[in-house]
C-alpha cells in the first residue's frame, strides 16, 4: 500500500466484524474520493488448521470435522473426502446410496442457494426476501434433521454409503417441497428479477471478464455467469449425474445481475434433479443396501487420490496421500471460495464505494472455506 | 418516455403486491423461550450412557475427533463443552451403550457441570 499510484489517496478499511463480509474478512480498500483504486482482501482469522487436523487423527475421526470447512454446503466437503478415499479402497457403493447421496446434495445446494439470495439482497437494503428465503431453507433444514440428526453438521455420508435410511414419509416431504418450490422461486423473481433498485444495484456492476475468470482459475456459478459453460456434473459425471437430464445455466455478461440470474436458474435445476431421483426411490424403496458396513479396523489406504465434487460455490478438490495406516498423510484441500475472494481486487477497481459490498456479495464466498 | 418511468413503478408495485400477500399469512416463527420446536427423533442431542451395558472397549475414545472429549478410568466421562455431536461414539458402540437424547438446551453456570460423569459397572 506505501507506493500508491495517486497522492491524493485515502485508505479505508472494511472488517473483520463487517457484518457485510459474511465472516471475518478484511478488505483494505484504497479510494480516491469515493471510487476505489486497490483492494487487498486480508484473510486467515478463521484458520482451524483443517488440513494439519487429518494427519493426528485417523480417518473416520477427521470425517465428522470436515462438514465445517463450508457450513452451510457440509454435504459437499464429505463427499469430496469420502470420494477420495473411496477411490483409493476401490469402494462402489450400492445404487440406493448413490441416490440418497445425490438427493441430498442437491437439496444441499439449494439451501445454500437460498441463503445467499437472502443475504445478498439483505446487503442490498431488501429486508423481505431474507424472511422468505429463510422459511424455505427451513424446510430443507428440517428434512435434513429428521435424515441425518443435525441441522447443518450431518456426519451423514459414511464409507461406503449413508448412514441412515429414508423412509416413505421422509420421501413425501420432499416431494411437497419440491413440488411448492417452483412456485416459491416464481415468487422470488417476480418480487426481484425486474425490480428497478435491484436492476440499477447490479447490471452491468462488478464485470468479470472471461479471460480474468479463467488466471484467476474461478469456477462455479461465478464462471458461468462470465459465459464458460463448464460443471462438473456434466464433463465428469460422478454419483448418477449420468443418467438424469438437465440444464447447466449460463450467462454471457458477467455482472453482478447475471451471477444472480445463473444461482437461481441452478435452483430450478437442482430441483429438477431432486424430482428424478424421487421417482426412482418411490419405487425403489425397499430390499436395498444403503451401508456395505466396511470394517472400520480395515480402513488402510495406500497411494494418492483425488475426490471432486461441484459445490454450490464451485469446483471443491480433496488431495489425499495415504501411506497405508489408518491415519493420511496428507490432507489438501481446494476450496472454490479461496479463488472467488482475490477476484475483488480485479472487478471491484473503479467502482464506487458503495457499490463494493453489492460486488462482493454477488460472489458468494464463505470463509471459513477460504482460510480452512 | 412515459414507458421508462412506468414500467419501474409498475414493477414496484408489483412487488409489494407479493409482500402484502405475504404479510397476510400465518406466522411461521416462535416466540422462543416460551414456545419450543420439538425435535425430530433422530436429532443429535445430549449423550447418555447405560453403565450396565458397557464393556469397557474403547472405541469411543478412537473415533471421537474431540480428544480428550471422553475418558474411561474409574468413572466413564464425557465433557460436553468438548463434544461436537458428531454421533461417532454412539454409532461404533458395540453394545449400544451410548445413545443420543433430544436434549439440546445445556447451557450451564459453571464447567464442571459439563462434564457427564458416571460410575462403571463392577469397578473394584
Amino acid at each position: 500500500m506505501n507506493n500508491s499510484t495517486l497522492k491524493n489517496t485515502t485508505i479505508l478499511n472494511v472488517g473483520p466484524q463487517h457484518p457485510s463480509t459474511h465472516g471475518v474478512l478484511r478488505l483494505k480498500c484504497e479510494l480516491n474520493g469515493e471510487r476505489i483504486i486497490k483492494i487487498e482482501p486480508i484473510i486467515g482469522y478463521l484458520h482451524r488448521g483443517m488440513e494439519k487436523m487429518a494427519e493426528t487423527g485417523s480417518y473416520l475421526q477427521y470425517l465428522p470435522v470436515v462438514d465445517r470447512i463450508d457450513y452451510l454446503s457440509g454435504f459437499f466437503c464429505s463427499f469430496a473426502y469420502l470420494d477420495a478415499i473411496e477411490k483409493l479402497m476401490d469402494i462402489v457403493c450400492p445404487l440406493k446410496a448413490l441416490y440418497i447421496r445425490t438427493i441430498t446434495m442437491e437439496l444441499n445446494r439449494i439451501s445454500s442457494h437460498l441463503l445467499w439470495l437472502g443475504c445478498y439482497l439483505m446487503d442490498l437494503g431488501a429486508t423481505s426476501p431474507f424472511f422468505y428465503a429463510f422459511i424455505e431453507r427451513e424446510k430443507i433444514l428440517h428434512i435434513f434433521e429428521k435424515l441425518a440428526g443435525a441441522r447443518m453438521m450431518y456426519n451423514y455420508y459414511t464409507l461406503g454409503g449413508v448412514k441412515n435410511d429414508i423412509n416413505k414419509e421422509l420421501l413425501g416431504e420432499i416431494k411437497v417441497f419440491a413440488g411448492n418450490f417452483n412456485k416459491q422461486l416464481k415468487e422470488f423473481e417476480d418480487l426481484i428479477n425486474n425490480n428497478p433498485i435491484f436492476i440499477s444495484r447490479t447490471a452491468m456492476i462488478g464485470v468479470l471478464e472471461q479471460e480474468t475468470a479463467v488466471n484467476y482459475s474461478v469456477t462455479g456459478a461465478n464462471l458461468r455467469a462470465s459465459g464458460i459453460l463448464k460443471d462438473l456434473r456434466k464433463d465428469f459425471p460422478y454419483l448418477i449425474y449420468k443418467q438424469i437430464e438437465f440444464d447447466i445455466p449460463y450467462k454471457k455478461s458477467g455482472d453482478s445481475y447475471s451471477r444472480y440470474i445463473v444461482r437461481v436458474k441452478e435452483m430450478k435445476e437442482s430441483c429438477k434433479i431432486v424430482n428424478q431421483c424421487l421417482d426412482w426411490l418411490y419405487s425403489n424403496i425397499e430390499d436395498l443396501k444403503i451401508n456395505l458396513k466396511i470394517n472400520t479396523a480395515k480402513i488402510k489406504p495406500e497411494g494418492e487420490a483425488i475426490g471432486q465434487v461441484e459445490s454450490p460455490r464451485g469446483l471443491m478438490l480433496c488431495y489425499i496421500c495415504a501411506d497405508g495406516t489408518n491415519k493420511p498423510s496428507r490432507v489438501k484441500w481446494r476450496t472454490p471460495s479461496f479463488y472467488s475472494v482475490q477476484l475483488i481486487n480485479e472487478i471491484a477497481k473503479n467502482y464506487l464505494v458503495s457499490d463494493l459490498m453489492s460486488i462482493f456479495g454477488s460472489l458468494d464466498v464463505i470463509m471459513p472455506e477460504v482460510d480452512r | 418516455m412515459i414507458n421508462e418511468f412506468f414500467n419501474p413503478v409498475k414493477e414496484l408495485a408489483k412487488g409489494l403486491s407479493i409482500i402484502l400477500k405475504n404479510g397476510l399469512k400465518n406466522r411461521v416463527t416462535l416466540k422462543y423461550p416460551e414456545e419450543q420446536e420439538k425435535v425430530r427423533n433422530n436429532f443429535r442431542g445430549k449423550i447418555k450412557y447405560e453403565k450396565d451395558k458397557c464393556i469397557k472397549c474403547g472405541n469411543c475414545i478412537k473415533v471421537c475427533p474431540a480428544a480428550g472429549c471422553i475418558s474411561i478410568n474409574e468413572y466413564f466421562s464425557i465433557d460436553m463443552s468438548q463434544c461436537i455431536f458428531c454421533g461417532n461414539c454412539v454409532e461404533y458402540c458395540p453394545v449400544n451403550a451410548l445413545s443420543h437424547t433430544v436434549e439440546y438446551t445445556l447451557a450451564q453456570s459453571k464447567k464442571d457441570n459439563l462434564i457427564l460423569k458416571e460410575e462403571i459397572y463392577g469397578n473394584d
